[in-house]
C-alpha cells in the first residue's frame, strides 16, 4: 500500500510539469526584437522579427569573425499585424517565440496613423512580458537592425540597452497601456540612424543608431518629436514615468564680471509635481531638484568653482528650467500630456475630474498652467577646488 | 493530537490567502477602482462578526463535531438540510478552485495542453491530500507558512520600485457609498467561510482562546490582501487594472530582462498552487465528512474518491464553456448562496438561543 502511495506521488509529480504541450528548444525560433512599420499599401502593416542564430553567435565574437551577421530578419505585410505574424511563421521551420523579446521598433509613419492594434496585440497574449522596452525610429523600423553591434552581439541587444541605460527614457509596453487606458499621453526614445564612416574596418560604411531625442504620444498617434535638449528636461521633469532619467549633465556660461563656463553632472535628480486647485482651474507645480558635481570650470578671471559656486548654481537652475518649460510648451502645442498631469486631477479632485475629463486633451493644449520651479545644490566640485 | 494554537493561525492564513490574493483583488480593482479598501475593511469587519457566531456555536459542546451535534439544535431534518447543502457548495467550491487553477495555469504556462489533462491531474492530488486526514492538511499548512510568508515579501519587494505613490491621495477622496456597499458584502463572501472551522473539532477543540487566534488571522489575512490591493493599484491604476486578468503574474514578468527576478514567477505560482491544493483538499475532506453523516457512516471508502470527481467534473463542464464559468464566477447569484452557506452558523447560534430563552437548552 505504501509502495502504492509513493509511486501515484512520484507519477503526479511528473506529470505536473504540464508536458502536455512542450517544445524542445530546437524547435523555436526566439523573437528578440519586433520592427512593425506601414506597409506600402495604404492600411496594411509590415511587420519584421528579429532574431537571433545560435549557431553564429559564438563565431560572431571570434577575431576576423565580424563578416557573420548572427541575427536574422524576416518582414511580412499583411492587413493586420497577426496576419503578418502568420505569414512569418509559415515560412519558417521552427515556431516562432515570443517570451523572450527584448525591443520593440515602431517607424515613423505608422506611429503618426496609431500604434493601438499593436499594444492590444501585446496585451492580450500571456507570453509576452509587458515589460519591453519601445522606441521609435525615423523612417523605416526596420532599417535600424542594419545598425552594428560593436558592443553588443546583437542590434535588439543595442538598442534594449539604448532603454535601459536610461540616457533618454525608458518606456515599457506596460506604461504606453497604462497611460492610453487612463486616455494620458506617453513619450518615448526617438531613435536616429545614419552612416558613420570613421568606424568601417573595410572602407565600407558603417551604420549607427543613436537617440535623437523623444517622440510624443496621445491616443495612440505620435503626435510630435522633440530635440534632445528638450526631451532630456521632459525626462527628467516626467520622474519615474521616464524611467529614472541617469545622470544627465548640462553646460551653462556666464558673462557678467568676466566670462567663462562651467559644465555640472546631476548626480541624483528628480522630479515632484503638486497640484493646486484654484478657481480658475488646477495649477500644477514642478520642481525640480538634483545635486551637482562640476566636472568643468573655465573662468577668464581665474577665479575659483568655489567662489562662483552660487552663480553656477542659479545660472543651472535657469537653464534647467527654461529647457523643461520649453518641452512642456512642445508637449502643450502637440496635445500630449506627457506629464500625465490630468491623473493628479484624477486622484486629488474627483469633482473637478468629472468636469474635465470628456475634454482633457483639449484643457491641456489651451488653458492647462503649469509653473517649474529647480532646487539644485553642489555636491562636489571634483579633484580641484 | 497535540496542534498547537498558532498552528490554528497558519492554516486559516494559509486557506484564506489562496483564492483571495490572486482572484479577489482583480475583481475587486474592477468593481471599486480606488474605494477597494473600503470594501476590503467593510469585508473583514462582516467576517469577524460571522467568525464570533462560528465560535460561540462551536463552544456549545467543544469536544464534538458540529455535525453531529447540530441535529440537537435545529432537529434532525433541517440540519440534514444544512448539511446537504453544505455538501454542495464544497464541492462547487472545489470545482471553482479547480477550475481557476486549469485558467491560470494553462492560459499562461501550459497553452495547448488540453484542460482535462490538468483537471485530472490536479484531481488526483486532491484526491491523495484529502485522505489524509485534518491533521496532515494542518501540518503541511504549517510547513509552507514560511515559504508563503517569504514568497509574499519577495513579490511586495518587486511591485515596490514601479508603485507610482502620489496615486495614494486618490484612495481617500473617492468613496461613493453605494459601491462601498455593495463590495463589503461581496467581499465578505470571500473571507467569511469560517464554518469549515466547526470541522476541526474534535481533533481541535474549540477553546476560547481560539476566538482571539482565528480573529488576529482575519485581520492578517486582511493586511495581506490589502497590500496586494495596493501594490496592483499603484502598479497598474484603475483603468489598466481592470482589464488585466492576473495582474499579480504581469507585475513579476514585467519587472526586469536579464536577472531572475523576472522570471522567477514560476516559483511563486507554485508556492500559491500548494496553497491552493491544501484549500481544495480541505473543502474535500469537509464534504466527505458531510456525506458520510448523510448516508450514515457507509461507503467510507469510496467517498472521496467519489466526491472529487463530482467536482473534477463540474470544472470540466465550466472548461468547455468559459464564456459562462465567467458570468457565473462573478454574479449576485453566487456570491448570495456563498453568504447563505456562511451564515449557517448564524442560524445555528439563533436557534440555540432561542432554544435556551425557551428552556430546552442544549445539554
Amino acid at each position: 500500500m505504501k509502495l502504492l502511495k509513493l509511486l501515484l506521488s512520484v507519477l503526479l509529480l511528473l506529470n505536473l510539469a504540464g508536458c502536455g504541450s512542450k517544445i524542445e528548444l530546437d524547435e523555436l525560433t526566439f523573437i528578440f526584437g519586433i520592427y512593425i512599420d506601414a506597409g506600402k499599401e495604404p492600411g496594411t502593416v509590415e511587420v519584421s522579427i528579429s532574431s537571433p542564430l545560435p549557431n553564429r553567435l559564438l563565431s560572431s565574437t571570434q577575431a576576423g569573425g565580424g563578416n557573420v551577421k548572427s541575427h536574422f530578419m524576416v518582414s511580412k505585410t499583411a492587413s493586420n499585424i497577426t496576419d503578418a505574424v502568420i505569414l512569418i511563421q509559415k515560412d519558417l521551420s521552427r515556431r516562432l517565440e515570443i517570451s523572450h523579446i527584448k525591443v520593440i521598433v515602431f517607424g515613423e509613419e505608422y506611429a503618426r496613423q496609431g500604434i493601438d492594434e499593436a499594444l492590444e496585440w501585446f496585451k492580450r497574449q500571456p507570453e509576452f512580458p509587458l515589460g519591453t522596452y519601445v522606441m521609435t525610429a525615423p523612417g523605416k523600423a526596420k532599417e535600424v537592425t542594419q545598425l552594428s553591434a560593436i558592443f553588443e552581439q546583437l542590434p535588439d541587444q543595442v538598442l534594449m540597452n539604448f532603454s535601459e541605460e536610461n540616457l533618454l527614457f525608458a518606456t515599457t509596453v506596460k506604461d504606453c497601456l497604462l497611460a492610453e487606458s487612463s486616455k494620458m499621453g506617453y513619450a518615448m526614445n526617438y531613435l536616429s540612424i545614419g552612416q558613420n564612416s570613421h568606424l568601417s574596418d573595410e572602407g565600407k560604411p558603417v551604420h549607427w543608431a543613436g537617440i535623437q531625442g523623444a517622440a510624443m504620444f496621445q491616443q495612440a498617434r505620435l503626435r510630435r518629436t522633440l530635440h534632445f535638449r528638450e526631451s532630456r528636461a521632459l525626462a527628467w521633469a516626467a520622474g519615474h514615468l521616464s524611467g529614472h532619467l541617469n545622470l544627465p549633465e548640462y553646460t551653462i556660461t556666464w558673462d557678467e564680471e568676466g566670462s567663462g563656463k562651467a559644465t555640472a553632472l546631476f548626480l541624483s535628480n528628480t522630479s515632484s509635481i503638486r497640484s493646486v486647485l484654484t478657481d480658475d482651474g488646477p495649477v500644477f507645480y514642478v520642481k525640480l531638484k538634483g545635486k551637482v558635481s562640476i566636472t568643468n570650470f573655465q573662468d577668464s578671471l581665474g577665479r575659483k568653482a568655489v567662489e562662483l559656486s552660487s552663480i553656477v548654481i542659479e545660472k543651472l537652475q535657469a537653464a534647467v528650467v527654461k529647457d523643461v518649460t520649453d518641452a512642456l510648451l512642445a508637449t502643450q502645442e502637440a496635445g500630449a500630456d506627457i506629464l500625465q498631469l490630468g491623473m493628479r486631477v484624477e486622484w486629488n479632485y474627483p469633482e473637478e475630474w468629472k468636469k474635465l475629463k470628456g475634454r482633457w486633451e483639449d484643457y491641456y493644449t489651451h488653458d492647462v498652467k503649469i509653473k517649474v520651479t529647480s532646487a539644485f545644490s553642489i555636491q562636489d566640485l571634483g579633484s580641484v577646488k | 493530537m497535540h496542534t498547537t494554537k498558532w498552528q490554528l493561525f497558519r492554516f486559516s492564513l494559509i486557506y484564506f490567502s489562496s483564492q483571495t490574493t490572486i482572484f479577489l483583488i482583480p475583481i475587486l480593482v474592477e468593481t471599486s477602482g480606488y474605494q477597494g479598501w473600503i470594501a476590503l475593511v467593510g469585508g473583514g469587519f462582516l467576517s469577524l462578526c460571522i467568525l464570533f457566531f462560528t465560535i460561540q456555536v462551536g463552544r456549545l459542546k467543544p469536544d464534538q463535531g458540529w455535525i453531529d451535534f447540530g441535529k440537537e439544535i435545529v432537529g434532525t431534518w433541517l440540519h440534514r438540510l444544512m448539511v446537504l447543502l453544505l455538501l454542495c457548495w464544497c464541492i462547487y467550491y472545489a470545482s471553482f478552485d479547480i477550475e481557476n487553477f486549469v485558467l491560470f495555469f494553462g492560459s499562461n504556462y501550459t497553452r495547448g495542453t488540453p484542460p482535462i489533462f490538468i483537471q485530472i491531474i490536479i484531481g488526483l492530488v486532491i484526491m491523495y491530500t484529502a485522505t489524509l486526514g485534518i491533521t496532515t492538511i494542518i501540518y503541511m499548512a504549517d510547513g509552507i507558512f514560511l515559504i508563503f510568508f517569504m514568497a509574499s515579501l519577495l513579490s511586495v519587494y518587486m511591485f515596490i520600485p514601479y508603485a507610482d505613490l502620489s496615486m495614494l491621495p486618490a484612495f481617500l477622496h473617492y468613496h461613493d457609498p453605494g459601491i462601498a456597499l455593495k463590495d463589503s458584502i461581496s467581499v465578505t463572501s470571500w473571507f467569511a467561510d469560517w464554518l469549515v472551522f466547526l470541522f476541526l473539532a474534535p481533533e481541535l477543540r474549540m477553546g476560547s482562546k481560539m476566538l482571539k487566534i482565528l480573529a488576529v488571522s482575519s485581520i492578517s489575512i486582511l493586511l495581506i490582501v490589502l497590500t496586494g490591493w495596493i501594490m496592483t493599484m499603484l502598479n497598474f491604476g484603475p483603468h489598466l487594472g481592470k482589464e488585466l486578468q492576473y495582474p499579480f503574474l504581469e507585475m513579476i514578468r514585467s519587472s526586469s530582462h536579464h536577472n531572475i527576478l523576472g522570471n522567477l514567477d514560476p516559483l511563486l505560482i507554485g508556492i500559491w498552487s500548494a496553497s491552493m491544493f491544501i484549500h481544495a483538499a480541505f473543502l474535500i475532506y469537509i464534504a466527505c465528512k458531510c456525506a458520510l453523516h448523510l448516508s450514515k457512516q457507509k461507503g467510507k471508502r469510496l467517498m472521496i474518491p467519489l466526491l472529487t470527481i463530482c467536482s473534477t467534473i463540474i470544472a470540466y463542464l465550466y472548461s468547455r464553456n468559459i464564456v459562462m464559468y465567467y458570468s457565473n464566477f462573478n454574479s449576485d447569484l453566487i456570491i448570495g448562496f456563498w453568504l447563505f452557506i456562511e451564515c449557517i452558523p448564524v442560524y445555528y447560534f439563533i436557534a440555540a438561543f432561542t432554544r435556551s430563552k425557551i428552556g430546552r437548552a442544549v445539554k
